[in-house]
């Protein structure tokens, strides 16, 4: 997964929420360290002032729980951890999610380089009649 | 002098940023504390955000502006509650002594020429309805509190201008009553002077107290999340004196004016 271009913004606006959630399943931790998962993950770049409110919003929700540590040498920082809800969530927003993505992904197939190749056997049958209209 | 002056204030103006947040830009987490306290939000959430923006700055490299944006849209963004303390019920609670105050101040200067000529107070329509006209924009403020903050912050000088005409407003009825022959200059009440001077005098002396009290002078103060390193007790830090300072003028220049006007009316009346 390279990231030489930021993906579009609108589309990272949606998958925000499930992908923190999904670093906090790992374990309590704290916004900046939250920003460098995601970006090792390949989602990019996360703006502070994109994070916070969402976390703000998750802590309101009931979904994490906080508490304040002191940094090594540093700040202090607040932690976040997942509460039981806050799992349930994650649960049904990733299956949700992968969902959502195997339909859009094999709806777009045919339109990316390469796609075809993939997808050709599986697909060709099912989507034939707008092969022929394109 | 002047330049030293202007450096111990300069100083003393990001005294609260830059304790809790030192490595975000004073004025951006100055304009975030801004937002915050508008919006209503209690000290102990003020805190923690601010310390929240500072470690996200320190740990990342980013300069706050590049990783929050504005300071007010983001400040809006995480909308955090209001404070017990600085809801709408306990801002009323909080200006009422001062509605009380300058309606005291009123009564003091109109009836001090009336004792200073030992004579009784004839109050004239006029002034009844400077005070009638005074009671109702005090309790438009009260009604309107938040826009009206809103709005003298960010534009002293107008919001300035607009409260001294709304003063001229607010006094005309009686300076026309004294001046010309209207129904306004008419009596319409009658009583001896005395007792009105003493109450009125009474009013703005008991408020002016009320607002001295040590606990008035530091209401819900920023604090960290945690105690800094080597900064002694708890949370609780003590208000900069800059803060203080300004609270303890507010609260004396009632009496201080009342004391002045009352002079200047009794020195004109025995003239």
């Amino acid at each position: 997964m390279d990231e030489i271009q930021p993906w579009p913004s609108d589309w990272l606006r949606g998958v925000l929420e499930v992908c923190v959630l999904r670093v906090l399943a790992d374990g309590p931790t704290y916004g900046y360290a939250i920003t460098a998962a995601l970006a090792e993950g390949g989602l990019g770049t996360t703006k502070g002032g994109t994070l916070y409110p969402l976390l703000k919003r998750f802590e309101a929700a009931g979904w994490v729980s906080t508490e304040w540590r002191p940094g090594d040498g540093g700040p202090g920082r607040k932690y976040y951890d997942l509460t039981d809800a806050g799992r349930a969530v994650l649960h049904e927003r990733s299956a949700q999610w992968l969902a959502f993505s195997r339909a859009t992904s094999r709806f777009v197939a045919h339109a990316a380089p390469g796609g075809t190749r993939q997808h050709s056997t599986e697909d060709s049958t099912e989507h034939g009649t707008t092969e022929a209209r394109r | 002098m002047i330049t030293r002056l202007r450096q111990r204030a300069h100083e003393n103006r990001y005294e609260i940023e830059r304790a809790l947040a030192p490595h975000v830009d004073e004025r951006w987490a100055e304009s975030f504390l801004l937002e915050l306290r508008l919006q209503g939000v209690g000290g102990d959430d003020i805190g923690q955000a601010l310390a929240e923006v500072d470690s996200h700055v320190a740990e990342s490299g980013t300069p706050a502006d590049v990783a929050f944006g504005d300071p007010a849209a983001y400040a809006r963004s995480l909308e955090l509650p209001q404070s017990e303390q600085q809801a709408g019920r306990s801002v009323l609670q909080m200006l009422l002594p001062n509605a009380v105050s300058f309606a005291g101040m009123m009564l003091a200067i109109t009836s001090a020429p009336a004792v200073a000529r030992q004579e009784d107070l004839s109050l004239t329509w006029g002034i009844l309805t400077a005070v009638a006209l005074g009671i109702a924009v005090i309790t438009a403020l009260l009604r309107w509190t938040d826009p009206v903050v809103r709005a003298v912050v960010n534009h002293p000088f107008r919001a300035w201008l607009a409260s001294m005409a709304a003063i001229a407003v607010v006094v005309a009825p009686s300076v026309a009553g004294l001046t010309t022959d209207l129904v306004l200059s008419r009596e319409a009440v009658h009583m001896s002077a005395l007792p009105v001077l003493v109450a009125g005098v009474l009013a703005v002396l008991v408020v002016a107290a009320w607002n001295l009290r040590p606990s008035e002078l530091v209401e819900d103060p920023v604090v960290p999340p945690l105690p800094a390193a080597g900064a002694g007790a708890g949370g609780r830090r003590r208000q900069p004196t800059k803060g203080r300072g300004a609270a303890i003028v507010v609260a004396l220049s009632t009496p201080v004016a009342t004391v002045a006007l009352v002079a200047v009316s009794w020195w004109a009346a025995t003239r």
